[in-house]
């Protein structure tokens, strides 16, 4: 079975700054990372190979960099890793990332394509499913396990309402969700190959192959996770934000009662239905 | 370690030429283990002090901060340890080469208590500008300039010595309480030299010290600052200001902000305990985060690993600093890393066993009792037991369970019986009083402790002689708590009269005019105050003594006048109850009799010493024939520090 | 593609200072786009000299031939259309609107059930289609033919889908085959001066929002988070056109076999979802009343929630903790069983519309911020509710 997994490298959002003078995101220094949900996808394929034999091909899509990543991935256990690197690829949006990674991927040929379900920075989770479109094979999202039963594939799917499983015969793509794996790394002298985009229709790759276009940004106010206390306010204020938990207090009075008057009284209730604005 | 769950967490950090195994720091603070033999023989670093701190390195932080004073003069205690003193050599050697081994690093925190010393009568005390505390009455003398660099000798001294001894780094204390922060807060320092008077003029003294230490530490070195972000006081700065010092200092080359805040006038962020909510600091840290590019530390009652990782993952710091939670438990980052969540003991911010420091104890813990004895009940100390031997356990209130799960660490085959249907006794109730649900801990770590030992907990049962003799143990453990008493108030007594735990077990019988008597100065009397005043009740406390609460830690106490003054609640103190008239309850003043009459009042709630409930104890000794043990409320009532230690020491001799 | 004119620069370096990606580098006097160029157009805007242009591709289809905003709902079998499906079709209705336009709601099956129609009409959506064909319409390889098909028929403007798991399954494979633009979980939409529509997501994390324009491709297509949009009923309902389009079978069709698919209890919903939270926490005390908090969700129709020590005790799957380490949720009615309301919990449920509450102490924090406070066991209160719905 030929397994290709496709990586991306992603800055560990974390530590993604934003200089607090000119609002611009901080290029310099941020620590790049393998995408945690590809790390998970490359798991899948090892222990796949394990159970069924076959080879791991790693693909990746980006800049110099990225051969870190690639090169931890043979590490891991990979057979082969191949970066797609070229200029011209820059600036592509989900459409022209799928299209570049699904044929480089018909050069290498594969049985099984695995991906994350998203990455950490963009987000989308759209990039796995449009590979399988342009290779014309079923593509599984948000994925839990995979195993091979005889020669079909069983799918584990869970989403945030149902658990699924479907079969399928291969060839087939899976976008993996999170797992909690650590692998092993091995030295290894197994090199990576680097192809530019000669063999890509240059109308569909990069930015001119990109429906989608950048108008503008903005810093947005992280949603914040924890109290927040407004230097400004005076001191009586700071404290009683904090004793309250960030919350309003209302001075609600506290009903008592027997446990079946009390049940009486909340199915009483004028039930807001979502019916009502 | 990638992918996995607390990979941040456990991920190293650069600090300096020094780099952290995790992004865990055991953050500095006075411990009260240091020596005191006497004038010019005090301050000096003991074995107990040590192994305090390669306790926690053991535990699997990645960081250890060790509180010092810098100068004779700069002492809080008489047993804060002094940082420029060569006698100390010996100790932090030691010290430092023990939590090496353990992949741990340590600083020193160095401090000058300035106007904040803990001792009541204290020694002269400085300050920039003379002004008594505001915490306390005691006025202090402006120091002069060359008393200025004289302690900055002593900074430089402390840092070149520590150094040569292993230290890997420097934490200067510009925090809640010491000298430097008195400089840079406006209303502390007025000034009229170059020291005072502008923002860069009251800067100028830390950074000056800093200065010196970089020059004699050289390049590399860490120097980190522990910043009170927020003074929390009507006079004081807030956080804007505190990122203004923080960006001043990052100019400077300090390597790394630690966030803090409050300060000796508002113990309650500084020392935060259950009334403030967990992680609440996280903003001051995030806030830093965007002011500063040199790593960041949060604090503030994170007391959980989870919780810790997402503050990391959310960017809202680079380091999280827990000191209490791991005076708790020095093992929570291993267990943390070995997966084992509920393993970990946490911290109940009850600032009690802590709070303590004050006292000849030194710093110990509630519900951990090897913090402060780490010698001899520490990590690795508990032996198994020479002969297993069948245990019967009755009770399973905090001291049952406590000196069961001892017992059972150490191989006995114990078998615990509880009457009612659940564990934990009386912090059941402890845990019932406002704001103090955290209490709950104690008894709950105890009993998945017993449940993933296999001991079983055998619910509804009252173990009786008869019950005894069946089992036919080796040893008997006797924790059969206490029962509430309640003086007779005569036939003329016309209200509700109640015991703080029938109190809390029936709710519905307290009425809307309570008057409850403190007769015990614990949680017992302010605590159901508060709950009948959650209740709606109007609420008057009184006590004999010249304030309620007497034995309940000080800064909760403050909080529970807080919240009993707000819902309106009335003290009455320095008064006895003289008698109970129909719905009338009088008080006299125990100085001039003068009478205080209470009218209408429905419900009366006295909380008085509790008795011992040991006639099984007593009954099984006098026949004899198994090893028979008392333990907790049924030996004397008593509190969680007491009990909980009493049962460690019952679980490690049987 | 930014075009730089070097006879036109003048080295200010502006350019590199307004790149918000950190795409620009001066070097030697003259600014380089490296490949992380998201041509957004700030340095353009920047440039004092004119150097630097957006190079305007000609446009290559006629915008004009597409009209009509779309929601295609991902449901399956569920009695009542998804909140989510609602708070799209109002937000479509709004952008219509802007453009004398119309909003239809795509549907799979050959039937819509009346209480679905009613909940669309009441959004204002003008037309339903239906696309019929297929043995099971659950399929997702059928979906994606189908929704492409009608497209191409149809040719609406813009189309969106709920950002949910099918949804984001849904939606690229559709837009891949369209060759078209697609962007994921937006948080905003707007339509410029030129009639475009903006989408606005959130990126890097978070820290970021990005507005995204598909200015050359048709149609504009956007998925969209649940609980962003806010539901609007309209007062006047006039009744929706129902269109039956016949989907053509294909290739791809019956690819896949769908062996199992189990819905999870209707009490553990999609909880972020939910009109209705119930939730419970540590005064349960025990696993046997967690269950029957589920059986009152699914009388009432309720979403399951649960705080972390419940999660902890093993009486709630991990699923449904709702707090500060779990889920947000905003329901328009949060009822809390035996919660004492730490802000671990209550930083999770604190937009919640309405609150009640049910603890038996009565100083637990939660009861400072709830509408209706209980005080009492919650385990019996729970009880006692489960004895008079089922006496009804």
């Amino acid at each position: 079975m030929r397994i290709v997994v496709c990586i991306k490298q992603v800055p560990d959002t974390a530590e993604v700054k934003i200089d607090p003078e000119t609002n611009n995101l901080v290029r310099q220094g941020i620590p790049s990372i393998m995408n945690p949900f590809d790390y998970t996808a490359l798991a899948e394929a090892l222990r796949l190979k394990r159970e069924n034999g076959g080879t791991i091909t790693v693909i990746s899509m980006g800049p110099e960099q990225v051969k870190k990543e690639l090169k931890m991935c043979l590490k891991m256990g990979a057979d082969r890793a191949v970066l797609l690197s070229d200029r011209k690829l820059g600036g592509a949006d989900t459409l022209a990332t799928g299209y570049a990674l699904a044929e480089a991927i018909k050069k290498i040929g594969g049985d099984l394509i695995l991906c994350g379900n998203e990455a950490i920075d963009g987000c989308t989770g759209q990039v796995g499913p449009m590979i399988g479109e342009y290779l014309n094979i079923p593509a599984f999202t948000y994925v839990t396990g995979l195993q091979m039963d005889k020669n079909r594939l069983k799918i584990s799917r869970k989403t945030e309402c149902s658990q699924e499983v479907y079969t399928c015969s291969l060839p087939a793509a899976a976008c993996m969700l999170k797992g909690g794996e650590e692998l092993k790394e091995q030295e290894t002298d197994r090199e990576i190959e680097v192809w530019n985009a000669d063999f890509l229709d240059p109308g569909r790759i990069g930015s001119a192959g990109s429906p989608t276009k950048v108008a503008g940004i903005s810093v947005s106010e992280r949603e914040k996770n924890f109290l927040y206390v407004d230097y400004r306010w005076d001191l009586e204020t700071r404290m009683e934000y904090i004793f309250n938990g960030g919350l309003s207090v209302k001075e609600t009075k506290i009903q008592r009662g027997s446990a079946r008057t009390l049940a009486a009284k909340i199915l009483g209730e004028g039930w807001v239905k979502y019916d009502q604005v | 370690m990638q992918n996995g769950p607390l990979s941040r967490l456990f991920s190293p950090i650069q600090l300096g030429n020094v780099t952290l195994k995790n992004r865990i720091i055991f953050l500095a603070h006075w411990t009260n283990y240091g020596n005191n033999h006497g004038y010019k023989e005090d301050g000096l670093a003991s074995e107990r002090l040590a192994m305090h701190y390669i306790e926690r390195a053991k535990g699997g932080a990645g960081l250890v901060c060790v509180t010092q004073s810098v100068s004779p003069t700069g002492q809080m205690g008489r047993t804060m340890v002094q940082a420029h003193d060569e006698r100390n050599e010996k100790v932090f050697r030691y010290m430092c080469e023990e939590i090496h081994k353990y992949g741990a690093k340590v600083f020193g925190q160095f401090n000058h208590c300035g106007h904040t010393s803990c001792m009541q009568r204290p020694p002269l005390l400085y300050a920039p500008t003379q002004m008594p505390g505001p915490h306390c009455y005691v006025n202090t003398k402006e120091l002069e300039i060359d008393e200025m660099e004289e302690i900055k000798s002593y900074y430089v001294k402390a840092a070149v010595y520590e150094k040569e001894w292993g230290f890997d780094g420097v934490e200067l204390k510009i925090a809640h309480d010491g000298l430097l922060r008195t400089f840079i807060s406006p209303y502390l320092n007025r000034r009229t030299d170059q020291y005072g008077g502008s923002f860069e003029n009251r800067m100028r003294y830390p950074l000056e010290i800093i200065g010196a230490i970089r020059e004699a530490v050289g390049d590399g070195y860490p120097i980190g600052v522990r910043l009170c972000m927020d003074e929390f006081t009507e006079w004081g700065y807030s956080w804007d200001y505190g990122i203004r010092v923080a960006k001043e200092l990052e100019k400077a080359g300090v390597t790394y902000i630690n966030s803090d805040a409050g300060c000796f006038s508002n113990y309650n962020f500084e020392i935060p305990n259950n009334y403030i909510p967990m992680g609440f600091g996280v903003y001051m840290a995030a806030e830093l985060k965007k002011a500063v590019r040199i790593p960041v530390a949060a604090f503030g009652r994170i007391n959980d690993p989870v919780q810790a990782e997402m503050i990391l993952e959310e960017g809202s710091a680079d380091m999280i600093g827990m000191c209490r939670q791991l005076i708790c438990d020095p093992e929570t980052p291993n267990k943390a890393r070995e997966g084992r969540l509920d393993d970990i003991r946490h911290c109940v911010a009850c600032s009690e066993g802590c709070g303590m420091v004050t006292q000849q104890e030194g710093v110990v813990c509630v519900h951990n009792p090897a913090a402060g004895r780490e010698k001899r009940l520490g990590i690795g100390t508990l032996e198994k037991a020479g002969r297993r031997k069948k245990i019967m356990v009755v009770g399973a209130g905090i001291a049952g369970l406590k000196t069961a799960e001892i017992a059972a660490r150490r191989g006995h085959e114990v078998k615990v019986y509880e009457k009612t249907s659940q564990a934990g006794g009386q912090m059941l109730l402890a845990e019932k009083i406002p704001m103090r649900a955290e209490m709950g801990e104690v008894y709950r770590y105890l009993r998945v402790q017993l449940q993933n030992m296999g001991v079983p907990i055998f619910y509804n049962c009252r173990a009786d002689e008869e019950k005894v003799r069946q089992e036919s143990p080796d040893a008997v453990v006797i924790a059969t708590g206490s029962r509430p008493v309640l003086p007779d108030l005569g036939k003329d007594c016309g209200l509700t009269l109640l015991d703080p735990r029938s109190a809390m077990e029936h709710p519905e019988r307290i009425g809307e005019k309570v008057v409850v008597i403190d007769r015990i100065g614990y949680w017992q009397a302010l605590g159901v105050a508060d709950y009948a005043a959650c209740l709606g009740a109007s609420v008057s406390v009184a006590t004999e003594r010249l304030f309620a609460g007497v034995d309940i830690e000080e800064t909760c106490r403050e909080n529970l006048n807080r919240r009993l003054y707000r819902k309106g609640a009335e003290f009455y103190t320095s008064c006895r109850l003289k008698e109970v008239i129909s719905d009338t309850v009088v008080f006299e003043s125990i100085f001039n009799h003068k009478e205080i009459r209470l009218e209408h009042v429905d419900t009366l709630i006295i909380a008085q010493e509790s008795r011992s409930e040991n006639q099984l104890y007593r009954l099984l000794k006098q026949k004899g024939g198994y090893e028979t043990y008392c333990v907790g409320d049924a030996a004397a009532p008593g509190t969680v520090l007491r009990i909980i230690f009493e049962a460690e020491e019952l679980g490690r001799k049987l | 593609m930014i075009r730089f004119d070097k006879e036109k620069c003048i080295s200010c370096g502006k350019c590199e200072k307004a790149c918000p990606f950190g795409s620009i580098q001066m070097t030697e006097h003259y600014p380089v786009l490296d490949a992380s160029c998201k041509e957004c157009g700030q340095c353009v805007k920047a440039c004092p000299a004119g150097a630097l242009n957006v190079e305007k591709k000609e446009s290559t289809i006629d915008k004009t031939k597409y009209q009509g905003f779309w929601v295609v709902g991902v449901e399956r079998e569920e009695s009542q259309l998804k909140k989510v499906t609602l708070e799209l079709l109002s937000e479509a209705r709004r952008l219509a609107d802007r453009k004398n336009s119309t909003v239809t709601l795509i549907v799979f099956g050959d039937f819509i059930p009346s209480a679905w129609k009613e909940a669309a009409e009441r959004t204002g959506c003008d037309k339903i289609i239906l696309l019929a064909g297929g043995k099971n319409t659950a399929d997702m390889d059928f979906r994606v033919g189908a929704v492409v098909q009608a497209v191409r028929a149809e040719k609406p403007e813009v189309v969106l889908f709920p950002a949910t798991a099918d949804g984001r399954d849904l939606a690229p494979k559709a837009a891949c085959r369209l060759q078209t633009g697609l962007t994921a979980d937006c948080t905003g939409l707007d339509i410029n001066e030129e009639g475009n529509l903006v989408q606005i997501r959130p990126t890097y994390g978070g820290s970021i929002m990005a507005s995204i324009l598909t200015p050359e491709h048709r149609p504009q297509m956007a998925t969209i988070r649940p609980n962003v949009m806010k539901i609007k009923w309209k007062e006047e309902v006039k009744p929706a056109e129902t269109e039956l389009f016949q989907v053509k079978p294909e290739n791809s069709f019956g690819r896949v076999i769908i062996e199992v698919i189990q819905e999870m209890e209707s009490a553990f919903g999609n909880l972020e979802e939910a009109a209705i939270v119930i939730a419970g926490g540590y005064g349960l005390k025990n696993g046997e009343n967690f269950r029957k908090m589920y059986k009152l969700c699914e009388k009432l129709h309720a979403s399951a929630g649960a705080t972390r020590k419940a999660v902890d005790e093993g009486w709630a799957p991990a699923e449904i903790q709702i707090g500060q380490t779990g889920k947000t949720v905003a329901p328009d009615l949060y009822i809390a069983f035996g919660i004492s309301g730490a802000l671990q919990h209550t930083l999770g449920m604190s937009r919640a519309k309405r609150v009640i509450a049910v603890n038996n102490d009565p100083g637990a924090p939660i009861f400072g911020i709830c509408d209706t406070a209980i005080l009492g066991d919650a385990g019996e209160v729970l009880s006692a509710m489960l004895e008079q719905i089922e006496e009804k």
